[in-house]
């Protein structure tokens, strides 16, 4: 799973409050090699929210990222190539991801999270 | 054949032989990614640059094969297990990643990820209950608010999916437009059985008119328009007019766009006063 993912997901239980960042305790780490795509880059850069990237990456052992990101690195190509690498090809292989209100573990096994819930924990609908 | 939502849950259905099979038949491939490749013309997406899209029921990957020939990133989610194992095999998608995922729990992503979302022959399958605490209709609410939310403003989803009757059609549609979707159900080639394909498309904007099926001599489709379908019409009753051949022919019109199919053609003979003598 990726990180650009994970800044993406959720704990969506009723009991969660907003269910967000969840924590990563990886076990296997993989590094894939996406090519460099700078328009995307730029284009997911936008809706990172990236306070919850650099955490996720030093969960995963990358302490490279700064703690705020500054208008003038945004255009700079070589933070856009290191940042597209943390992005997309930083894949949590194995693991366990927790969610900070409830505290329920979606563990993740061949790179695939399960995230089954039971209908209890499903948020209730008006129909 | 059969259909195999009646079988049971989609996660039993499609165990490990049945999603080897699903990968590897020729015609499911091919049928899958022309659906896909269908999916992503009505999905209108800026494509100047790689848009990062959600499949739901992605299946053993061939939707995603797609995408990613498209050029775009992806997340997909779906109920089974071993479909997703096949999925992880494929070695080229390294712009996918997967989740296991009941799209009937609502969507585990928080608001505003993604620039688009495509379902591939899935939806379908929140109609049909597998236990006493599943309410399809409740499901697919659930499913469709937590969509509303994932998606970014002006983004589109696509929905290709088989209803088994017109009714489930309507079901869907109805659900759609209750949490706020504006949009509605295209029909490609709906005069053929085998070719033809329901696609639920929704979008944000209110003004938002679907494109129209493919190959239609007669446009077929429900409307999904959350401002009339809340809200009960008030019919004007006029008095002595009867039924005029107005009347009749909005009438027909309104059961044909309903999916029914035994509604009379329009003739020269349609709304015509009998002779006196008869």
């Amino acid at each position: 799973m990726k990180l650009l993912t994970h800044n993406h997901l959720r704990c969506n239980t009723s009991s969660a409050t907003t269910g967000y960042p969840l924590k990563i305790t990886p076990t296997e780490i993989r590094i894939t090699d996406d090519e460099y795509n700078e328009t995307f880059v730029k284009h997911v850069m936008q809706n990172v929210n990236w306070p919850v990237l650099v955490q996720a990456a030093s969960q995963c052992g990358i302490t490279t990222l700064p703690p705020t990101l500054p208008p003038s690195l945004t255009t700079d190509p070589s933070f856009l190539r290191a940042l597209h690498h943390v992005l997309v090809n930083v894949n949590i292989v194995s693991g366990v991801l927790k969610c900070p209100d409830t505290g329920r573990e979606f563990g993740v096994k061949d790179g695939v999270c399960d995230f089954m819930l039971e209908e209890e924990e499903c948020e209730n609908v008006k129909i | 054949m059969s259909r195999p939502e009646l079988t049971g849950a989609a996660a039993n259905f499609y165990n490990d032989t049945e999603a080897r099979k699903y990968d590897t038949n020729s015609r499911m491939i091919g049928i899958q990614a022309e659906i896909t490749k269908r999916a992503l013309e009505l999905l209108q997406l800026d494509t100047s640059f790689p848009n990062f899209i959600l499949d739901v029921g992605c299946g053993s990957g061939l939707s995603g094969k797609v995408l990613e020939e498209a050029g775009h990133y992806w997340v997909g989610l779906d109920v089974s297990r071993d479909m997703l194992n096949v999925a992880s095999e494929r070695e080229s998608s390294i712009k996918g990643d997967l989740a296991h995922h009941d799209m009937g729990t609502g969507l585990p992503f928080r608001s505003a990820s993604f620039d688009g979302m495509i379902s591939i022959s899935a939806l379908q399958w929140l109609c049909y209950s597998n236990s006493s605490k599943q309410v399809p209709k409740r499901r697919l609410v659930r499913f469709f608010s937590a969509l509303y939310g994932v998606l970014k403003r002006g983004a589109r989803a696509v929905l290709q999916f088989y209803p088994e009757t017109p009714e489930q059609a309507v079901l869907i549609s109805e659900c759609a437009a209750k949490v706020g979707f504006a949009g509605g159900v295209v029909v490609d080639y709906p005069n053929s059985t085998k070719a033809k394909k329901h696609y639920l498309v929704l979008s944000f904007d209110r003004g938002y008119s679907t494109p129209k099926g493919l190959q239609s001599s007669a446009q077929s489709g429900v409307r999904v328009d959350s401002s009339t379908s809340s809200k009960r019409v008030k019919v004007v009753k006029k008095k002595g007019k009867g039924k005029t051949k107005e009347w009749i022919e909005h009438k027909k019109d309104v059961q044909r766009k309903k999916g029914f199919e035994n509604v009379r053609k329009d003739t020269k003979f349609t709304g015509r006063k009998r002779k006196d003598k008869f």
